[in-house]
């Protein structure tokens, strides 16, 4: 019973179709008990035609019971075969009475006496389920009133209307039901068949799907699925890459791992193994680094959304970030400032922008020298935010600079060690918050500059891709020289 | 033995760089291809990383190898499918270790091309009278215990590496001193003097002017 609720486009249009059918059908019978109802008044005309031969014929010659019976008998059979319908012995009745109020002769069911005086003006009268008329003959030697039962003309309107009309109507109605039903189910079969082939497909196989017949109404639906699909692939093939890729990455520093241990395990003085102690502590931190940020990135990539974009004060948010990373600079001897408002409102995502900071910082402190300067800016720009990390360590080459934001890439000749998904990390909080980093030289004219623009407003959204042709208004942090070469 | 090790992975560089002395072994370590190609010459075998990063290793073993440089070569990459190790052992790598890889495998290998290149059947290398456990470093002459310098022994390494063959000179120098002028050629007769006053005159043969041959 369920079942006859669920959902279905066949049953839909067949409902539609069935409840057309109902409606045409009902106007249809409408149209014929109309119709019905004129002939009803056809027949009471010749109910007076009736009257008036039984009131003539019986007042011819010599006036007896018997011979206006034998008429009205007569007149019976005329009016059969000249009707549609049967008419009962026991639906017909007849009074016929002299000039002088006698009663001449009457049927046996004609029931009370109906003299002439008792009819009105129109000669009609209802007695019972009786429909009575009256005619004098013209002669006025004779009066004739013939009943016709009521049962007579309701079974010749109902005969019209349902014999005739409506039961032919109704099936034929039906016929073109189960004709439609058969159409619409040989219609819908391109439909099943797609489905069919969707549902038979391997969890892998991600290749287009085919309409066969190509028919005008399946086409967006393909169409659309095989965009989906075509998405959907690219996806998994960027997500393959990326566990290649991780897979890949994650095999040297277990190499490292196992080198470090064997260095320990064969390290015979006490000198020698404290050395090899910190090392393996290194190369742990270092795989542990390596998945903690492989997790974020997976984390940032997968998201589709904005997330949990809050309203958050930019500048009191960066002070939180850079006095975390304020002993690392220090132990390096190096000079980290903030020039930031005291406060700046700003809407994004608290963790992701975190990351943003975090790896920006986290790779100044690491690639430049000792007593290197790490500047950090930020400020309000019309509609943007501009942050700034710059140093002036030794810088980017001009030529990387557009790879260093790829996942896992490495400046060549580093003497660092790092994960190569710090800067692709930044580029994806980036992306989601719909701005755009670029990265160019730092403090006078050396070291490096990461050049982050967001939009004040950054409602979280969906990854916006910035074009990279369009050059942003207010990038005014960015020095003019940045993305190409200066001496020195 | 001397091993070079091209490997750009900093930690991983100076780990096995240590791992390899450990193993008294001499280890090479460079983090470029052209550097590992200037280093190439006075080795016994090099352990190759694939991605470095001014080129490809492979590129690296096929120069190497169209220059008639047989060295030994155990190419260790990150990379371990089929077809990377059949281009690797195509391009002339004797051997393939996909990391992460056992540091005892790694030099257990290396150990055995090294064998495979003398043509000994065990890393005791014998030679004649002559014995050599290169695992832990010492020589018997006629079952009798030598003692060695270090020098003294890389001489010997070096002579056996190619026994019954000439080494010049110049090789047994940079094999004892590398590519530094440290040491002269005068250095070097001291010392073959040395080892021929421990192990007996006969077993090396001088080539006047060009260098020395181990007799078995």
């Amino acid at each position: 019973m369920r079942a006859l609720f669920r959902p279905s486009i066949l049953r839909r249009v067949f409902l539609f179709q069935a409840l057309l059918f109902l409606v045409i059908w009902l106007l249809l019978l409408a149209g014929v008990s109309f119709m019905a109802f004129q002939r009803g008044e056809d027949f009471e005309k010749s109910t007076v035609v009736l009257a008036s031969a039984l009131a003539e014929f019986s007042s011819v010659g010599q006036v007896d019971a018997f011979q206006i019976g034998e008429v009205a008998r007569r007149l019976q059979r005329i009016n059969e075969d000249m009707s549609d319908g049967y008419i009962q012995p026991d639906e017909f009745a007849y009074q016929v009475w002299s000039a002088d109020g006698r009663l001449l002769a009457r049927s046996e069911n004609a029931g009370g006496n109906l003299p002439p005086d008792t009819f009105p003006q129109d000669e009609r009268l209802q007695r019972g389920d009786w429909q009575w008329v009256s005619r004098w003959s013209s002669d006025k030697r004779l009066y004739a009133a013939v009943g016709i039962r009521d049962s007579f003309f309701w079974r010749l309107v109902w005969q019209e209307i349902w014999l005739h009309n409506a039961i032919a109507a109704l099936l034929i109605m039906l016929f073109l039901l189960v004709t439609a039903w058969l159409g619409l189910r040989s219609s819908l079969r391109p439909l099943r068949r797609f489905a069919q082939q969707v549902a038979r497909r391997s969890p892998q196989d991600l290749s287009p799907v085919t309409v066969e017949g190509d028919y005008a109404e399946l086409r967006p639906l393909a169409a659309s699925f095989n965009d989906w699909l075509g998405r959907l692939r690219q996806r998994m093939e960027a997500d393959r890459a990326f566990y290649s890729d991780a897979a890949h990455e994650l095999r040297t520093p277990l190499a490292v791992l196992a080198a470090q241990l064997h260095v320990l395990a064969e390290s015979d003085s006490v000198a020698d193994r404290r050395q090899a102690r910190a090392r393996l502590e290194q190369g742990i931190q270092r795989a542990g680094g390596l998945v903690s940020q492989l997790l974020e990135i997976a984390r940032l990539e997968n998201r589709q959304d904005g997330g949990c974009a809050e309203p958050l004060d930019l500048a009191v948010f960066a002070r939180e970030r850079l006095a975390l990373q304020a002993d690392r600079a220090l132990e390096k001897d190096q000079q980290l400032s903030l020039d930031a408002p005291d406060h700046l409102a700003w809407r994004g995502e608290r963790t992701a922008l975190a990351s943003l900071l975090d790896n920006l910082l986290d790779n100044a402190i690491r690639y430049i020298p000792e007593r290197g300067r790490i500047e950090v800016q930020l400020r309000q720009d019309g509609d943007a935010v501009l942050l700034a990390v710059c140093d002036d360590g030794p810088g980017i080459p001009p030529t990387e600079r557009e790879q260093v934001f790829d996942r896992f890439y490495r400046l060549p000749d580093s003497l660092v060690g790092g994960t190569g998904l710090g800067l692709a990390i930044v580029r994806r909080v980036v992306e989601l918050h719909g701005g755009e980093v670029k990265v160019g030289v730092g403090l006078a004219g050396r070291g490096a500059g990461f050049y982050v623009r967001l939009p004040a407003t950054a409602a979280v959204g969906p990854l916006m891709l910035a074009d990279p042709d369009s050059k942003p208004a207010g990038f005014a942090l960015l020095p003019a020289e940045s993305g190409s070469a200066r001496p020195g | 033995m001397r091993i070079l090790l091209v490997e750009d992975d900093l930690q991983l560089g100076a780990a096995l760089q240590r791992a390899l002395e450990q193993a008294l072994m001499d280890a090479v370590w460079v983090r470029r291809c052209a550097d590992g190609l200037a280093h190439c010459g006075n080795c016994d075998a090099i352990l190759l990383d694939l991605t470095l990063p001014d080129g490809e290793g492979m590129d690296l073993l096929r120069q190497l190898r169209d220059a008639g440089n047989t060295v030994p070569v155990i190419v260790i990459t990150a990379r371990d499918r089929l077809d990377d190790r059949l281009r690797a052992l195509e391009s002339g790598a004797d051997d393939f270790l996909s990391k992460p890889f056992d540091v005892e495998e790694m030099i257990a290998r290396l150990r055995a091309v090294r064998r495979r290149v003398g043509g000994y059947a065990s890393d005791e290398w014998r030679l004649g009278g002559l014995r050599i456990d290169t695992v832990r470093h010492q020589v018997w002459r006629d079952e009798q215990p030598v003692e060695l310098s270090l020098t003294e022994f890389r001489l010997l390494m070096a002579l056996a590496g190619m026994p019954k063959q000439l080494v010049s000179k110049d090789r047994l120098h940079r094999r004892l001193y590398g590519d530094s002028d440290d040491g002269s050629l005068n250095a070097l007769e001291v010392h073959i003097h040395n080892l021929r006053k421990k192990l007996g005159a006969e077993l090396i043969v001088t080539v006047r002017g060009v260098g020395y041959r181990l007799q078995g």
